[in-house]
């Protein structure tokens, strides 16, 4: 069995290395990593992208709380990155501010779901509950008011 | 007595385990192109995360939804997908999932700090010449000059209703007063370095909401072609009740965000006040109009008008969006909360591919894309005029942004390389999976094995699927067949085995797929055949060489890419020779009719 195993690793790495990248090209071949590329080689990518509306912008109720959701997951995360690089307040709102634009939400300082999301990040991130009034990001004034939704973030299990 | 202590067992475990959570490694078999070696992806709930290569050379994480996973790999690049799926428990699950995404956030923060600097180092530099070319989102929706639109004086009263009379002057004078403090600080004050960076930020902020407070006192109306009308249906009334509320929420949220003193609002009040003069435009015709959601750098690709099967595909997909569409319009909704804000963007990109297919299919201009869910944003370059700086003010602030950029650059180098063995999508993966845990130990316990991507020399996909199955705690695994597999395989439950193997085991009488330049020249399908795998092959392996010849012929005529297939062509039946399938064809879009259960 392991020698079988083996020869078809060996065949496979053989094909692998022949045939060139054993990963996946970005599904428009055309996108760029930072921006999308002009071109008109293939039209396959465009049909790929409007095949996919049909899941990427469903009417369900299940596609709102799946983006919100990841919206929460999004600002966790760069909660927990700016707690780890130490970068300032000015640059979290910003970041805040991108996050928020990629769902449609152009005004975060009044979703409380955006400052329970840094709340449960700074704990995901292991911070101690009486360090958060130090954090350096979290000086600025819409934060600071909104302190009570982080501290609840924070607790919430 | 037993059967009762037996149930209740049972039922307890039933209980604990409804409280586990599933990860499932997903296993891509291979396909021709870069995909020859197949793929793996983690999925977690309905997250799947993958790393994939980019044509800039960079090699990133990316987080799909399952649906949008399968759509592409099953459906459109008719590859079979293997998930082996664990049970874990609740901790390690989120444990996991927040170390993917708090990757994807630096990922996503490090490409914004690059642009933030690129951005930087260009306005520094126009200190030189005294004039500032500031990119502003939203502003290219309005147009440059012209009188008050209706919609416009009726926007401005709600914001007077809201906000009072004289709350837009007043901000607007403090907006300019404290641009032209900070224009005159920079004259009179020495900054350099990282503050004269700090003060361009804070100038560029401040000119950003000025324009957006000059937009909305002047009465400035959108463009036309700022506007998309995908859906011409008259607006019944329970949609117009629903577009009242829309029109609520966001006058909310413009009113909020005129008040903030959060500094970087400018473009989001120039997006919400284009938005709501769209839904007043709206309620006033009784027909929805949106804003164009695409970005300026969409990809537009060309169309044949003449091609029968697209033609049909988008007249198609178009009556499914116009019933999306509706349906969206139809829901109900509050004029409060997150929730509103994405399901009226959900509209804007519904009703905007829409109107993007229809003008596709009626003008010969092509059709523009992008894959994700838009926020329209689109921008306009303003002019600001500055005060001339000295290069000893000057190169400092430039040396310090250009050493970052290029202390980055090397960074990325490092970061987001590919390498064939050392950094590819099995042991990205793999690594990063272990890294979730705080070692060898709990990762053990929680998954059942230690698969080191080094030790155990983890490289293919197809060995890093079957070492996880066969060392993992894995629970099940599934099979997602290819679409020309699970079509064939419900042909074949219905009609004769062996009818439906001639008929759909080959390229020239098949019904469930149709030939492609790029999937190369061949004859039979081998992915779902093993023992007469080499025999076909060889049959392959002639009929690309036929194709080949027949190019060489046509060379004058056809030009070099029938020879370019025919060599890949053989290329690809090579492996078929030993046993080995890569080739499979691929569609060029999904059924309609299976997109219809989305909605």
């Amino acid at each position: 069995m392991r020698k079988r195993m083996f020869v078809r690793r060996l065949l496979l790495l053989g094909c692998t290395l022949l045939v060139g990248s054993g990963c996946s090209m970005s599904y428009s071949i055309d996108q760029s990593s930072e921006s999308i590329k002009q071109s008109s080689d293939s039209i396959s990518a465009s049909f790929e992208s409007f095949t996919s509306i049909s899941t990427s912008s469903g009417g369900g109720q299940k596609q709102v709380e799946t983006a919100l959701q990841r919206f929460q997951d999004d600002v966790k995360g760069i909660t927990r990155v700016f707690l780890n690089n130490g970068d300032g307040s000015d640059n979290f709102e910003r970041e805040l501010t991108a996050v928020a634009m990629n769902y449609g939400i152009l005004d975060w300082e009044s979703e409380p779901m955006t400052f329970e999301a840094i709340g449960s990040g700074l704990r995901d991130g292991g911070l101690a509950e009486e360090d958060i009034q130090s954090v350096s990001f979290l000086q600025a004034p819409a934060l600071q008011q909104n302190r009570n939704y982080i501290m609840e973030g924070f607790q919430e299990v | 007595m037993k059967w009762f202590l037996a149930a209740i067992i049972l039922f307890f475990l039933t209980c604990c385990n409804s409280y586990a959570k599933q990860l499932e490694i997903l296993y891509v078999n291979a396909n021709v192109g870069a995909a020859a070696g197949g793929h793996v992806g983690l999925k977690l709930d309905n997250d799947v995360f993958h790393y994939q290569f980019y044509p800039d050379d960079r090699f990133l994480l990316v987080r799909e939804s399952w649906d949008y996973f399968r759509l592409i790999y099953n459906r459109l690049r008719n590859r079979t997908i293997y998930a082996a799926r664990c049970s874990i428990s609740d901790e390690a699950f989120t444990r996991i999932k927040s170390h993917f995404t708090t990757l994807l956030a630096s990922q996503k923060l490090d490409f914004s700090s690059h642009r933030f600097l690129s951005d930087q180092k260009a306005l520094i530099a126009g200190f030189r010449s005294g004039s500032l070319e500031l990119s502003v989102q939203g502003l290219g929706f309005f147009a440059e000059n012209g009188g008050e639109s209706e919609s416009s004086a009726t926007l401005r009263s709600r914001i007077y209703a809201i906000l009072g009379q004289t709350y837009l002057r007043e901000r607007q004078e403090a907006i300019t007063g404290k641009l032209n403090d900070c224009l005159t600080a920079l004259l009179e004050d020495e900054y350099s370095g990282g503050a004269l960076i700090t003060k361009v930020q804070e100038i560029s902020d401040l000119k950003k909401k000025q324009a957006a407070y000059d937009i909305i006192i002047d009465g400035r109306s959108l463009l036309k072609s700022a506007l998309a009308e995908g859906l011409r249906d008259k607006l019944s009334r329970e949609a117009q009740d629903n577009l009242k509320r829309y029109l609520n929420r966001r006058l909310k949220t413009l009113a909020h965000l005129l008040a903030s003193d959060r500094r970087n609002t400018g473009e989001a009040i120039l997006i919400e006040t284009a938005r709501c003069l769209t839904l007043i435009d709206s309620l006033t015709r009784g027909t929805l109009v949106t804003l164009d959601p695409y970005p300026e750098k969409a990809t537009r690709k060309l169309l044949d008008l003449g091609d029968i099967e697209m033609r049909r595909y988008l007249t198609a997909l178009s009556q499914i969006l116009k019933r999306q569409c509706s349906l969206l319009l139809r829901t109900g909704v509050n004029d409060v909360g997150a929730e509103t804000d994405y399901r009226y963007l959900q509209i804007e990109n519904v009703n905007g591919r829409l109107a993007e297919i229809g003008g596709a299919l009626t003008e010969d201009r092509g059709i523009r894309v992008s894959p994700d869910i838009m926020l329209p944003s689109r921008s306009r370059t303003v002019r600001v005029n500055v005060p001339i700086l000295e290069d000893e003010a000057l190169d400092p602030a430039l040396i310090f942004v250009e050493n970052d950029l290029s202390s980055m650059k090397l960074d990325f180098e490092k970061k987001y390389r590919y390498a064939l063995i050392d950094r590819n999508c099995v042991n990205e993966l793999l690594k990063n999976i272990n890294s979730s845990f705080s070692g060898k130990v709990e990762a053990e316990a929680v998954l059942g094995d230690w698969i080191d991507p080094a030790a155990d020399r983890v490289v293919i996909p197809y060995n890093f699927f079957y070492q996880v199955s066969t060392r993992y705690h894995v629970d099940q695994v599934t099979r997602y067949p290819s679409r020309r597999i699970a079509e064939v395989e419900t042909m074949k439950e219905q009609s004769d085995t062996l009818d439906v193997w001639f008929r759909e085991g080959n390229t020239l009488s098949t019904t469930a797929y149709t030939r492609r330049t790029e999937d190369t020249p061949f004859l039979f399908f081998t992915d779902d055949v093993k023992w007469p795998r080499p025999v076909l092959g060889l049959a392959n392996l002639v009929w690309s060489a036929a194709y080949g010849l027949a190019g060489v012929i046509t060379l004058p005529v056809k030009g070099g890419e029938p020879v370019h297939q025919a060599i890949r062509g053989m290329f690809y039946s090579l492996p078929e020779l030993v046993f080995f399938n890569i080739r499979k064809g691929t569609y060029l879009h999904d059924a309609v009719s299976e997109g219809a259960h989305e909605l």
